[in-house]
């Protein structure tokens, strides 16, 4: 499990790349990362799941929870699914449309998903 | 052995020296013999005494080891050759010497070479006795060393063997002739009974008992370490001549010299073996700490772990367990199988006594460590039943023991004993403390195990109340359920987030199944699992539909979210109602995995698009419809079979179906059985996540 940080000092977009697995034994490093992320309150985190090999329940639960931080704090947060493992997990879920989801082109020309909620 | 005797030679009042290599080089020379040849070490000794005589003779002396000496003309001396290690001892005597003084000078001569070679104090206690003791014509004689304020005989001659005890050790007191010699560093010469009476009143008549009449004290000490003190006492009236009184301060200082040595060796051989034994004993517990860790049963370690600690720290070890009100013997090891088994039967038919004290059985209760330096025969005797018992425990032949309980959170979980027997070894102080450590890493090893079984028996308990005891008698349907826990080496000891559950319905003929899966494990997953478990069941019997009853879950579910906040479910709920066909099926899902279906060897995936229950108020769930036409079969199963990894990657609906497809076994039963042995075959038999599955077979 590797997370890389990357900030866009323009638009203050501050996305968070996770690869590798994410499940219960590294999704306490990765909550860690995800609040160090927020800690500048950016006003959109992306996390991008699009690369990892595995998410399991525990790494759908630390995207709901970060998106529910986000919108207490009247900030945005969007998820990357790609179109791999994170995105059937994501769909087989019925999260597709509770989340922004943003495709894999860069954050600043994303349309986002679910807009109408 | 050199350098110590180029120290002793420095304490003699007359010429010598020591040469080495075979060009006879002088490497040591006293101050007499300084002053007789001057300041010549470092050259042959024939340079400065070019006699082919005392050549021959250090040749022979250094080639040959046979001692000689050899008269020269100028100086006028005779030159004694010695063989000692590596060289030559020389001492050298005015011509004009007396008799006497010849004789002392040569045993000065051979007691500096002899004690050289003596190691231990005793050693060098006889050997100073005896020469000294002879040339002067003592008629007793004695070396005592100092420990503090008590005098110990090292060696003694001619008291008698009546009063010998009281004469071993004696305490330094002030005003008698011994203890002042030692007290003030300076010799104490009485020369007949009257000089005791003028000078040592009180102890005239002690001291001239048996018709001894003159006594010479002489102190030894080697800077300012106070060593002890000689003594000689002569039946006769004996004038000390200054020479002798010159030659007795010489054997003093040499003596001095030798035991000061010999302390010097004694200490830095305890050290050193000291040292070897702590780094042996620190080894020695890292070795027993990974073979506690070691993956086997508890009890099979300790009984390892004894056999490890023989005859490496011990002859005999025991372990001994607290269980309820008992204390069992767990293991007794020995290095010889025979002996083991001896104390086997001796204490089948003797069994030990719960009461002894200082026993592992009352250790392992008071959880106070016991060390016996000695076992002494009284202990064996007291401990013995009857004549043959006492017999037989003589005969293990036990020296010495240590018992120390196995204390964890201030609790005996039982008791070490460590015993000495045919190694002649004893126990002190240190070896409890390492007992101590070794028992404690022993009885935390014993704890965690206990612990790790109690969490595994409380898991297993509140598993059982989130899943029905059994399946119930469906006419015209076959169930079959499997639960499998994830493994404990996965995930600790958790309760688990899976469910199942087959459940009445209001109408005849109707039944409720359900599988669920609760993210996450531990207290707060289960109380969800028990929270859904629950809530359908109520639901059921409202008589509604799968849809709504999902609904009515996530609305519960969200009603006590506080407590886990974002803990979502997946959720498959299937309305089954048996007719004289099969049965009719409607089904929703809350983003569960597909249920599939088996129809002779086709197999089909359920598509019942739902979102996940206990985190959004409003989810989409779509009602699924179909029917099972008899010997057809509903699996529903859990993500742990799904997203179970082996070597080859993950399980995946792909193998699943395949497996359902091809799988030759024909009833739900077998349908399960199959589908849960090859997922857990597919780890290797270590499941990474909890298995549920459920099959419902309508019956052919």
């Amino acid at each position: 499990m590797t997370a890389t940080q990357g900030d866009d000092p323009r638009s203050g977009t501050v996305e968070v790349v996770l690869t590798g697995e994410l499940d219960i034994a590294t999704v306490d490093e990765v909550q860690g990362r995800i609040e160090a992320a927020e800690a500048g309150s950016p006003p959109l985190l992306v996390i991008d799941l699009s690369q990892l090999e595995f998410v399991d329940s525990s790494g759908v639960r630390l995207a709901l929870l970060a998106d529910d931080r986000a919108r207490a704090a009247g900030r945005r947060v969007a998820v990357r699914l790609g179109t791999g493992h994170a995105l059937r997990v994501f769909q087989a879920l019925g999260l597709m449309d509770k989340l922004d989801v943003v495709p894999l082109s860069a954050p600043d020309d994303a349309t986002v998903d679910g807009a109408s909620r | 052995m050199t350098t110590d005797l180029a120290d002793a030679i420095g304490y003699l009042p007359f010429p010598m020296g020591i040469t080495a290599t075979a060009d006879h080089v002088v490497v040591a020379l006293n101050t007499a013999g300084r002053t007789l040849l001057g300041d010549v070490v470092g050259r042959p000794v024939c340079a400065t005494l070019p006699h082919p005589d005392l050549l021959a003779a250090l040749d022979a002396a250094f080639h040959e080891a046979r001692p000689g000496s050899v008269p020269l003309p100028a100086p006028p001396v005779t030159v004694g050759c010695a063989p000692i290690r590596d060289g030559v001892l020389l001492h050298m005597t005015a011509a004009d010497a007396s008799g006497a003084e010849r004789a002392r000078t040569t045993a000065l001569q051979r007691l500096t070479s002899a004690l050289s070679g003596a190691a231990t104090p005793s050693a060098i206690a006889r050997l100073v006795v005896t020469s000294a003791g002879e040339l002067l014509g003592a008629d007793r004689a004695g070396v005592y060393s100092r420990a503090g304020a008590m005098l110990t005989a090292l060696h003694r001659t001619g008291w008698g063997t009546e009063v010998s005890p009281p004469f071993d050790r004696i305490p330094v007191q002030r005003g008698r002739p011994l203890s002042d010699a030692v007290l003030t560093g300076v010799p104490v010469w009485l020369e007949n009974a009257e000089q005791w009476r003028l000078r040592y009143p009180d102890m005239a008549v002690a001291g001239t008992a048996s018709g001894f009449q003159a006594t010479a004290c002489l102190p030894m000490r080697v800077e300012d370490r106070d060593l002890g003190a000689l003594v000689f006492s002569f039946l006769v009236p004996r004038a000390f001549s200054a020479d002798e009184r010159e030659y007795l301060t010489a054997v003093a200082a040499l003596c001095a010299q030798a035991l000061d040595r010999a302390r010097l060796l004694v200490a830095e051989q305890d050290a050193r073996a000291g040292a070897e034994r702590q780094l042996d004993r620190t080894m020695f517990l890292a070795q027993a700490g990974r073979l506690l860790q070691a993956p086997m049963s508890v009890e099979h370690r300790l009984r390892r772990l004894a056999d490890l600690a023989v005859p490496r720290v011990a002859d005999w070890c025991a372990v001994h367990l607290v269980r309820n009100d008992r204390v069992d013997r767990l293991a007794v090891a020995h290095s010889d199988p025979e002996k083991v088994a001896f104390v086997a039967r001796l204490q089948e038919r003797y069994p030990p006594d719960p009461d002894a004290d200082g026993g592992a059985i009352q250790v392992s209760r008071t959880g106070r460590p016991v060390l016996f330096p000695e076992i002494p025969d009284e202990l064996l005797v007291a401990g013995a039943v009857d004549e043959e018992h006492l017999a037989l425990i003589r005969s293990i032949g036990l020296h010495s023991a240590v018992v120390v309980p196995l204390l964890v959170r201030g609790r005996s979980l039982g008791a070490l004993t460590l015993a000495h027997a045919e190694s002649g070894q004893r126990f002190d102080e240190g070896d409890v403390a390492f007992a101590e450590q070794l028992a404690a890493n022993a009885a935390i090893a014993l704890d965690n195990a206990r612990l790790w079984e109690e969490q595994v028996a409380i898991a297993d308990t509140l598993q059982a109340a989130l899943l029905p005891a059994a399946l119930p008698d469906v006419p015209g349907l076959r169930l079959a359920a499997h639960y499998r826990a994830q493994s404990a080496e996965n995930s600790g000891i958790q309760v688990g987030g899976d469910l199942y559950d087959v459940v009445a319905s209001d109408a005849p003929g109707r039944w409720s199944v359900v599988v669920a899966d609760v993210c996450g494990k531990g207290p707060h997953a289960a109380a969800l699992t028990a929270l859904i478990r629950h809530t359908i069941r109520a639901e059921i019997g409202h008589g509604l539909g799968p849809v709504e009853a999902l609904h009515r879950l996530n609305r519960a579910m969200l009603h006590g979210a506080a407590k886990a906040p974002w803990r979502f479910a997946t959720v498959v709920h299937a309305e089954i109602t048996v007719d004289a066909e099969g049965a009719s099926v409607r089904l929703a899902s809350a983003g569960h995995p597909p249920p599939l279906l088996r129809r002779g060897d086709r197999v089909e995936s359920v598509t019942a698009p739902g979102t996940v229950v206990g985190v959004y108020a409003d989810v989409v769930l779509a009602e699924a419809t179909f029917r099972l036409d008899r010997g057809d079969m509903m699996v529903l199963y859990t993500d742990g079979v799904t997203e179970a990894r082996g070597v080859d990657g993950f399980y995946g609906t792909e193998r699943l179906i395949r497996l359902l497809r091809t799988s030759t076994a024909r009833q739900a039963d077998e349908v399960a059985a199959a589908l849960l042995d090859d997922v857990i075959g597919f780890q290797q038999g270590r499941l990474r996540d909890d298995v549920a599955i459920l099959v419902v077979e309508a019956t052919p």
